[in-house]
C-alpha cells in the first residue's frame, strides 16, 4: 500500500465537500506527495493530515480558486472527525487554522516555490470533445462516457505516484479507455483512436498502463482490511 | 530557482545596497547577487497586519510568482529567485533603472516621435506575448512599465494579472488604476479581456505626448465624464451593449474634440493608432497583433534604437554608458553634479 494513500484520500474527500474545481484537488494531492516526498527530517513529526490541509488552501490559491482557509479547517477537520460534533471556535480552533496558514510556507519554501503544474483534466475535456463528434449523438447519449472518465480520473489522485509518474496526455487517454471500455464503445473506423488523440500512445502502453492504473487504484485497496 | 536547501546554502547570497521604494504589498530593494556579480532588485513581501498573516501566504506574491516562472520575454521583467525565510517571502528581479512616470515626469527629457515608437513597440511586443499565452495584466500604468540602463522596456508588476478566456469564469471590474480603466470596467463589466489593456495602453502613449496623464479622474464616475470630454460621449450605436452593462450611467452628451487637436504633436498615423486604442467598444479597440501591424509601425520616422532613449537625468542610454566609462564609479553625488 503507497504510504499517505490515507492522507491523499482525505484530501479528495475534503476536497469535493468544499466544492474545490477538480484541478485544485488535483494540485492539491500532487503538492502533498511531492512535499512528503521532500519533507525535511526535522519536520517529519509534523501530522500529515495537517499537512494535506495547507496543501488544499495553497492550492485554492494556485489554482485561483477562493478557498476560505476557514472552511478549509472546518472541513478537513470534520472529514478526520466524521463522529464528533463539528469543531468548536477556541483556542485548538485556532491553533489548527493557524497551523495550516504557517504549513502553507513551509510546504511552498520545500518545493522551492514551483507551482507550474499541468494537469491531465484539460486534455480529458479536449479527448472528450473530440470524441463526441465521432460518436452519433445517440451513440454519446447511450452511455455516461464522460462522467466516468472523470470519475476515473478524480480517483486516479489516490495514486500521486502513478499520476506524477506519467505525462498528462497519457494519464488522460488512460482514463478515456478504461471509460470505453466499461461502456464497450468501440470506433470500428478508428481502432487506433489513441495515437490520434495522442501520437505517444501505442497499444501495448495503452494495455499496460490501464491495467497497471485498475490494480493500484482499486485492487490494493479492497486488500486493506481496513479500505 | 533554488530549492529550500540551496537557498539555505546561499543565505546572504544577495547584499542589500539601498531602499528603492514601497508599494502597496512590498518593498523593494537594491541588491547585489554575490554570487554572479550582477545587480538585482528584491521585492520583499510585507506580511502584512496579524490577521492576514493568518491567512497564510500573500495572493498577490504567489500569482506573481505562478505567472512570471512561466513567462520569458525581454519586454517581461524576469524573475530571477525567489527566497523564503520562515514567513518572508521575497522575489528576485531584473535590475531595472527607472520607469516610464519617471521619464514622464523628467522635464529635461523631450521625447521625439521615434522615442515614442520605439517605446510603444516595445510595450505592445511584451503585452502580444502576454495576451497569446491568455493572461491579461489587469495594471498597466507609467510605474509598471521600468526600463533599464540598456533602453529596454520590461511590463512588471503581475500582482492583478490572470489567466482569461474561460466562459464561466466572472471576473471582479475593481481592477486597474482609475486613470488607467478602460470605460467598461467603469461601468461595471464582469466579463472583459484583452481591451482593457489595450485602453491603458492608449492612455500610456497619450501621456507619453501629453507628459500628463490624459484622463486624471477624481472618482469612478469623474473617470468617465473625463474621458467623454476628450472622446465625446459614446452612443448606443458606436458601442452595442453599452447601455446593459451592470453599473451603466448615461453621461450628458458631449461632442468631445478631434485628436488631432489634443494631440497636436503626432502625426497622423499615430493618431489612428489612439483611436483605435481608444476606441469605446471593446470589440473595435486593437488588438496587440494588429497594432503591431499598422501604418503606424510600418510607415516613417522608425522607431529609434533602445540605445537613444532618454533617461530621467538629461542623458540618453547611450551617453550615460560613456559617461559611466569615464568617470568610472565615482560617488554617486559627485555624478549627478558633473551631469549639469
Amino acid at each position: 500500500m503507497l504510504k499517505h494513500r490515507k492522507v491523499f484520500e482525505y484530501i479528495m474527500e475534503a476536497g469535493v465537500k468544499l466544492e474545490a474545481k477538480s484541478s485544485t484537488v488535483a494540485a492539491a494531492v500532487v503538492i502533498c506527495y511531492k512535499f512528503l516526498n521532500r519533507m525535511p527530517p526535522e519536520e517529519s513529526s509534523v501530522c500529515p493530515y495537517t499537512i494535506g490541509a495547507a496543501c488544499l488552501y495553497l492550492a485554492g490559491k494556485v489554482e485561483e480558486d477562493m478557498l476560505k482557509i476557514r472552511d478549509v479547517t472546518n472541513v478537513c477537520y470534520r472529514v478526520i472527525n466524521p463522529n464528533k460534533p463539528p469543531i468548536e471556535v477556541d483556542e485548538d480552533y485556532w491553533n489548527l487554522r493557524e497551523g495550516v496558514g504557517r504549513l502553507e510556507y513551509l510546504v511552498l519554501r520545500t518545493m522551492g516555490f514551483q507551482l507550474q503544474l499541468v494537469h491531465p483534466h484539460k486534455f480529458l475535456l479536449h479527448y472528450l470533445v473530440t470524441l463526441k463528434h465521432w460518436l452519433s449523438p445517440s451513440a454519446w447519449e447511450r452511455s455516461p462516457l464522460a462522467e466516468t472518465a472523470w470519475t476515473l480520473l478524480r480517483d486516479a489522485y489516490a495514486r500521486p505516484d502513478w499520476v506524477t509518474a506519467h505525462s498528462p496526455q497519457t494519464v488522460a487517454i488512460i482514463c478515456l479507455n478504461l471509460a470505453l471500455r466499461i461502456h464497450s464503445v468501440d470506433f470500428p473506423l478508428a481502432p487506433e483512436w489513441y495515437r490520434i488523440l495522442h501520437s505517444e500512445m501505442t497499444s501495448k502502453k495503452l494495455i499496460t498502463l490501464s491495467k497497471e492504473l485498475l490494480c493500484k487504484l482499486y485492487e490494493e485497496q479492497s486488500a486493506d482490511p481496513r479500505g | 530557482m533554488t530549492s529550500d536547501g540551496k537557498a539555505d546554502k546561499s543565505k546572504g547570497r544577495y547584499e542589500k545596497i539601498k531602499h528603492l521604494g514601497e508599494g502597496q504589498f512590498a518593498n523593494v530593494y537594491k541588491a547585489k547577487d554575490t554570487l554572479k556579480n550582477e545587480i538585482v532588485a528584491i521585492k520583499k513581501i510585507k506580511i502584512g497586519s496579524r490577521a492576514e498573516a493568518k491567512d497564510g501566504v500573500n495572493r498577490t506574491a504567489l500569482r506573481e510568482i505562478k505567472l512570471l516562472q512561466e513567462l520569458h520575454h525581454d519586454n517581461i521583467i524576469g524573475l530571477l529567485d525567489v527566497i523564503g525565510h520562515k514567513t518572508n517571502i521575497q522575489l528576485v528581479f531584473d535590475f531595472m533603472e527607472t520607469d516610464l512616470e519617471h521619464v514622464v515626469k523628467d522635464d529635461g527629457i523631450i521625447l521625439m516621435p521615434g522615442h515614442i515608437k520605439n517605446m510603444t513597440l516595445q510595450m505592445v511586443l511584451g503585452l502580444e506575448y502576454l495576451h497569446l499565452h491568455w493572461i491579461l495584466h489587469r495594471d498597466l500604468k507609467p510605474n509598471n512599465l521600468l526600463m533599464n540602463d540598456r533602453g529596454r522596456i520590461k511590463l512588471a508588476d503581475f500582482g492583478l494579472a490572470r489567466f482569461f478566456g474561460s466562459p464561466n469564469h466572472t471576473y471582479t471590474h475593481q481592477v486597474v488604476t482609475r486613470w488607467y480603466r478602460a470605460p467598461e470596467l467603469l461601468l461595471g463589466a464582469r466579463y472583459y479581456g484583452t481591451g482593457v489593456d489595450i485602453w491603458a495602453i492608449g492612455c500610456i502613449i497619450a501621456e507619453l505626448l501629453l507628459r500628463v496623464a490624459i484622463f486624471r479622474g477624481e472618482s469612478d464616475l469623474d473617470q468617465l465624464v473625463k474621458i467623454c470630454q476628450v472622446l465625446g460621449t459614446p452612443t448606443d450605436n458606436e458601442w452595442p451593449g453599452m447601455s446593459k452593462l451592470p453599473d451603466y450611467v448615461g453621461v450628458k452628451p458631449m461632442p468631445g474634440m478631434p485628436l488631432k487637436h489634443v494631440f497636436t504633436a503626432a502625426g497622423d498615423d499615430l493618431i489612428q493608432f489612439l483611436a483605435s486604442c481608444l476606441a469605446y467598444d471593446p470589440m473595435k479597440r486593437y488588438t496587440c497583433t494588429e497594432a503591431l501591424k499598422s501604418a503606424y509601425f510600418i510607415r516613417e520616422p522608425y522607431p529609434c534604437e533602445d540605445s537613444e532613449l532618454p533617461l530621467p537625468g538629461k542623458r540618453t542610454v547611450a551617453q550615460k554608458r560613456r559617461r559611466d566609462e569615464r568617470e568610472d564609479r565615482s560617488p554617486p553625488l559627485m555624478r549627478k553634479r558633473l551631469a549639469f
